[in-house]
């Protein structure tokens, strides 16, 4: 308004008004550019030409030279002379033309350009650096009386200019029509097409003067005024600070100067009636009028101040949402997003269009589990009691990860404390917490000790719990060296030396389990992990923990020889049940055990009697030996010992159970004598049972250390004894078939058949005395039919009666068949007969002679056989079943507890199964005994 | 693909969810204490899904063959594969497998990641 009001000055009166302007103006301050944007200007000038308006004079056009002057000219020259670069120029002749090729990114900059929320989209602006009255130019007489007769009238304006807009929409009935610049537009008044032409004061000013358009007049200046600034592409936020900086370095007198020395508005000036009567009375009215003017010019000043401080905090904002490493929101204040940073989309994955206008309850956007927290914390900041608010809470992202977040926010009040939006800075805090929950985790799990080294200062730091880990007093102080001295030398020193060094040349972190003698000299095992803080690219500090991981190691081997034992005992189970030939079987049974618990020898010694005496005596019958150890299965000593040596043993073995005997603490005995002999330091030894009856025993010998037995030692012997008892049994039955098959090769006499002779002809059959003995038939001639029809079992009879007189009628001479045979006493025997046929000279069957021969006494043995091998193959698989079990989980959970990607707090749970599963494993092995003995 | 372990055992559940997350088989597979459950559950499933079974043989309720023969009869016996994952080393077992067009494998416990590593392969395929 205060510029505007100049245009009815007269010279000498603007005079005055400068000068006590200038007072006012003093307030602005000067600011310079920094060194970084000068440089990135150098670097970037190419590419940042300024689009010169050749056709709006006297803001800024092109002159019959060819050259860029104008008001707005000015201004670049003086930009270009601050900066001391220039910028390349391109001439537009239509502003349209010039609009369309700053949106399309085809130039960078334009000089004089009013900020509209359309060229927002493109365009970044500076602080406006001047108004410009805009007005209606009528041809002189039109005698307007006020703006509101626009919307009757038929108006030239220029296309693209923004005051078309603010017609449109005040004076919706306005016949507007555009043109390409102003002075064609201006021409329309001038000729009489239109009303009027909607034109900026200056330019018009320009146009009267210069083309000498005397018929036009200042119809009305319209409530609308230009604000210019420099418009440029917002590719380039940096370039809008450093036109701001210049703007900032113009006093505003020397604006003033710019401004009157293009601007001259007494050819328009409005000579009306009224015009006329002021202009009698305007010394009287000047008092008033200075007084006046000075008030308005100072609210102008502020009110541009602070336009230009909302401007400036804007484009900071701006700079700041593009730039700033955090994601940024704006809500307002209901908590709807306003605006979602490029930063924010990276983060949360969904982008602005996505979430702007949404409340965060609308999307899953906070962790339902911090929900709670979140809403209380709205109400705080909806509260106006404060100005910032920080808040830590978990939000998912778009994938629906879940994220810890630092919120910052800042809450924006007007005077009256009444929240206007919230500008939240949002710091992805994920990585901080998941190591605080790592730290927490492996603090439950076992007792953490941590440690530092300053590699500047060579301060060393170590916590009470690592000082107890090392067992080292609080006054200890530790240094790097020394500290790698704690680690066992070889593998584990070379290994932490190597891990230092890597994280000091190359800030490699590490993660190891080591060992270590503590100062007291206690061995241990730790687990180490080490990280490097880096500053320049340089390790500057070592940090990280250390935990001791003894009683895990020790529990691991623990579990790792139960599991070892229990994998030998599956293996011993299924050979010997295999039913394998032969010693062999056994050899490598006792070769499993021997490996397993590491002894040097495993045999077994069997029971005998003297064949002269029939005492009872035992000899070495198996061995199995470790390769650094004697073998002792050709030692005579050990062959035909007599029980009486050592009656502790012999006790043991006679009441089942094992016996177990340091050497060197035996009573001096035959016995020790001969173990002494054998270098035997450690002996265990197992009786083996069969039926009740003591066979011998099994026994180990460990020769290199005074070896207590385990109970998991002891365990394996007695599974051993009890498995070979099963196998000797089933290896006495079979023996038993063999002999009893042999007792049958050998009685081929007459006294076990019983001899038969039939005539053919009459079917007569005369027995021999073996017909009694083994049958209880007393007579001895009968027909065949009774003889052999009825006495046959009827299930055989056809069969065996088909057979024979196959035989006889195909001309073999041998028959023979096993069947069914009615004894005397009413019972059927297994009868195995066989004849001869004796034939005439023609071929003719006259005879047979036979023997018939119960083998029912066979059948039973092959059927005992036969029930024992039921039985054994049943309690074999009863024994794969309910042990594999037990087992199979067993061997998983060893798997997975070595497995790299198992945590801590998984492996304890591991340790609590594998503990439940080995006492499983026990309980099975003892039912699978006592199922054994008593099937066996 | 998702995966179903089916085995009355808590331990072998362990393992078996272990190392089909560890082994990026699926993050959050279904665990079912019996033949019953897995058979519910099969048929209120999607239709349009596909269904890896890592199933047991000797469960209570219902055992890993009555679930076989029950799921033959319905749709959803297209969509799934199974692999039989058992203590047994019965050959009988074995042989009976055979009669099952969709069982893929037969594995003896205990299981191992490689061998999940290779159920997920041999799927890929």
């Amino acid at each position: 308004m205060a510029i505007a009001f100049t245009l009815y000055m007269t010279t000498k009166f603007k005079t005055i008004f400068c000068v006590l302007l200038l007072q006012a103006f003093y307030t602005y301050s000067y600011s310079a550019s920094s060194s970084n944007e000068i440089e990135w200007l150098k670097n970037n000038i190419k590419e940042l030409s300024i689009a010169c308006n050749a056709s709006w004079p006297p803001l800024e056009h092109i002159d019959e030279e060819g050259v860029y002057r104008g008001l707005a000219a000015d201004y670049v020259a003086l930009l270009e002379s601050h900066l001391q670069m220039t910028f390349p120029k391109k001439v537009f002749h239509r502003w349209d033309t010039l609009l369309s090729s700053i949106e399309k990114g085809e130039v960078s900059v334009v000089a004089a350009i009013q900020k509209t929320a359309e060229r927002e989209s493109f365009l970044l602006f500076s602080d406006p650096y001047l108004t410009v009255p805009v007005a209606l130019i009528t041809k002189k007489g039109y005698n307007l009386a006020s703006e509101n007769e626009l919307s009757k009238m038929k108006i030239a304006g220029v296309n693209g200019y923004a005051v078309n807009d603010y017609l449109e929409k005040k004076y919706p009935n306005v016949e507007l029509t555009v043109y390409k610049d102003d002075l064609t537009a201006l021409m329309q008044t001038v000729l009489g097409n239109c009303d009027g032409t909607v034109i900026d004061l200056p330019t018009a000013s320009f146009l009267v003067r210069k083309y000498g358009l005397s018929n036009l007049e200042l119809g009305c200046q319209l409530e609308f005024s230009w604000v210019l600034s420099f418009g440029v592409s917002r590719e380039y936020p940096e370039l809008i600070n450093l036109i701001n900086s210049f703007l900032n370095t113009i006093p505003e007198p020397q604006k003033n100067e710019i401004y009157a020395s293009y601007i001259n508005l007494e050819n328009l000036e409005k000579l009306s009636k009224l015009d006329k009567i002021i202009d009698n009375l305007w010394i009287l009215l000047l008092i008033l009028l200075i007084i006046t003017l000075i008030a308005i010019g100072y609210i102008t000043i502020l009110k541009r101040k602070n336009l230009n401080q909302v401007q400036k905090a804007y484009d900071q904002l701006n700079f700041h949402y593009i730039n700033t490493p955090l994601a940024i929101v704006e809500w307002d204040n209901r908590f709807i997003i306003r605006k979602w940073s490029i930063r924010a989309e990276g983060l949360f994955e969904w982008t602005a269009s996505e979430v702007e206008g949404r409340h965060f309850d609308d999307f899953s956007f906070v962790h339902e589990a911090d929900l709670q927290k979140v809403n209380k914390a709205v109400q705080t900041m909806m509260g106006g009691t404060v100005d910032r608010f920080t808040i830590m809470n978990r939000n998912y992202t778009k994938s629906g990860k879940t994220i810890f977040c630092k919120w910052h926010n800042s809450i924006l009040k007007n005077k009256s404390g009444q929240v206007l939006s919230i500008f939240s800075f949002v710091e992805n805090i994920s990585d901080i917490k998941k190591a605080e929950q790592f730290l927490r985790e492996t603090s439950e799990v076992g007792n953490v000790g941590g440690w530092e080294i300053d590699l500047i200062t060579k301060k060393n730091l170590w916590s009470s719990i690592t000082r107890k880990i090392f067992d080292v007093d609080d006054h200890y102080e530790p240094d790097l060296d020394n500290a790698i001295n704690f680690y066992k030398e070889g593998t584990s020193r070379n290994r932490i030396r190597q891990f230092v060094s890597d994280a000091v040349d190359k800030g490699m972190p590490w993660d190891a389990e080591l060992e270590i003698i503590s100062a007291k000299g206690i061995e241990k095992w730790v687990r180490t992990r080490g990280r490097v803080e880096l500053q320049h690219d340089k390790t500057v500090r070592l940090y990280g923990m250390v935990r001791d991981i003894t009683y895990l190691k020790q529990k691991e081997s623990y579990i790792a020889y139960k599991s070892k034992l229990l994998e030998a005992l599956t293996k011993i189970h299924m050979m010997l049940l295999e039913n394998r030939e032969g010693l062999e079987v056994l050899s490598h049974c006792f070769r499993i055990v021997g490996e397993t618990i590491e002894a040097d020898r495993v045999y077994y010694f069997k029971k005998h009697k003297d064949s002269l005496t029939g005492k009872s005596l035992i000899s070495q019958v198996l061995e199995w030996h470790n390769p650094e150890a004697d073998a002792q299965i050709n030692n005579p000593l050990l062959q035909n010992m007599s029980f009486d040596y050592e009656p502790d043993l012999y006790n043991s073995l006679l009441e089942r159970k094992h016996f177990s005997a340091i050497i060197s603490q035996l009573n001096s005995s035959h016995l020790r004598s001969i173990l002494e002999e054998q270098q035997i330091q450690s002996i265990l030894i197992f009786p083996v049972y069969i039926d009740d009856h003591f066979e011998g025993f099994i026994g180990i010998d460990d020769c290199r250390f005074e070896r207590l037995w385990t109970e998991d030692e002891v365990s394996i012997l007695k599974n051993l004894s009890m498995l070979m008892a099963i196998y000797l049994q089933r290896k006495q039955a079979e023996k038993q078939i063999i002999e009893s098959n042999k007792r049958y090769e050998y009685a081929t006499s007459a006294t076990l058949d019983a001899i038969w002779e039939m005539d053919l002809q009459s079917r007569e059959v005369i027995w021999a005395k073996g017909y009694e003995d083994h049958f209880g038939y007393r007579d001895q001639k009968l027909p065949a039919e009774i003889v052999f029809v009825s006495r046959i079992h009827p299930n055989d009879r056809k069969q065996v009666i088909d057979s024979f007189q196959t035989i006889i009628k195909n001309g073999y001479n041998l028959w023979s068949a096993e069947y069914r045979y009615l004894k005397a006493d009413g019972n059927y025997v297994q009868v195995s007969d066989r004849c001869i046929i004796l034939r005439n000279n023609e071929g003719i069957a006259l005879k047979a002679i036979g023997a018939m021969r119960d083998i029912s006494e066979r059948i039973k043995y092959i059927n005992a056989i036969k029930d024992q091998n039921k039985n054994l193959r049943e309690i074999a698989w009863m024994q794969s079943h309910l042990l594999r079990a037990p087992v199979a989980k067993l061997l998983g959970l060893l798997d997975l507890f070595n497995r790299d990607f198992v945590d801590d707090i998984k492996k304890q749970k591991i340790l609590t199964y594998i503990h439940e599963s080995a006492k499983e494993i026990d309980l099975v092995i003892g039912k699978i005994n006592d199922k054994t003995f008593k099937e066996s | 693909m998702k995966t179903l372990i089916i085995d009355d055992d808590e331990i072998v559940i362990f393992i078996h969810k272990t190392l089909v997350e560890q082994s990026g088989l699926d993050n959050e597979p279904v665990v079912c204490l019996n033949g019953r459950e897995a058979h519910d559950y099969l048929m209120t499933a999607n239709p349009e899904n596909k269904y890896l079974l890592l199933l047991d043989i000797n469960m209570p309720v219902m055992d890993g063959w009555e679930l076989m023969q029950t799921l033959q009869n319905h749709s959803i016996y297209d969509r799934i594969y199974t692999v039989m994952v058992t203590s047994s080393i019965d050959q009988i077992d074995r042989v009976k497998s055979r009669e099952f067009v969709k069982i893929i494998k037969y594995l003896e416990k205990p299981l191992t990641l490689e061998d999940v590593m290779g159920i997920k392969k041999g799927i890929e395929n």
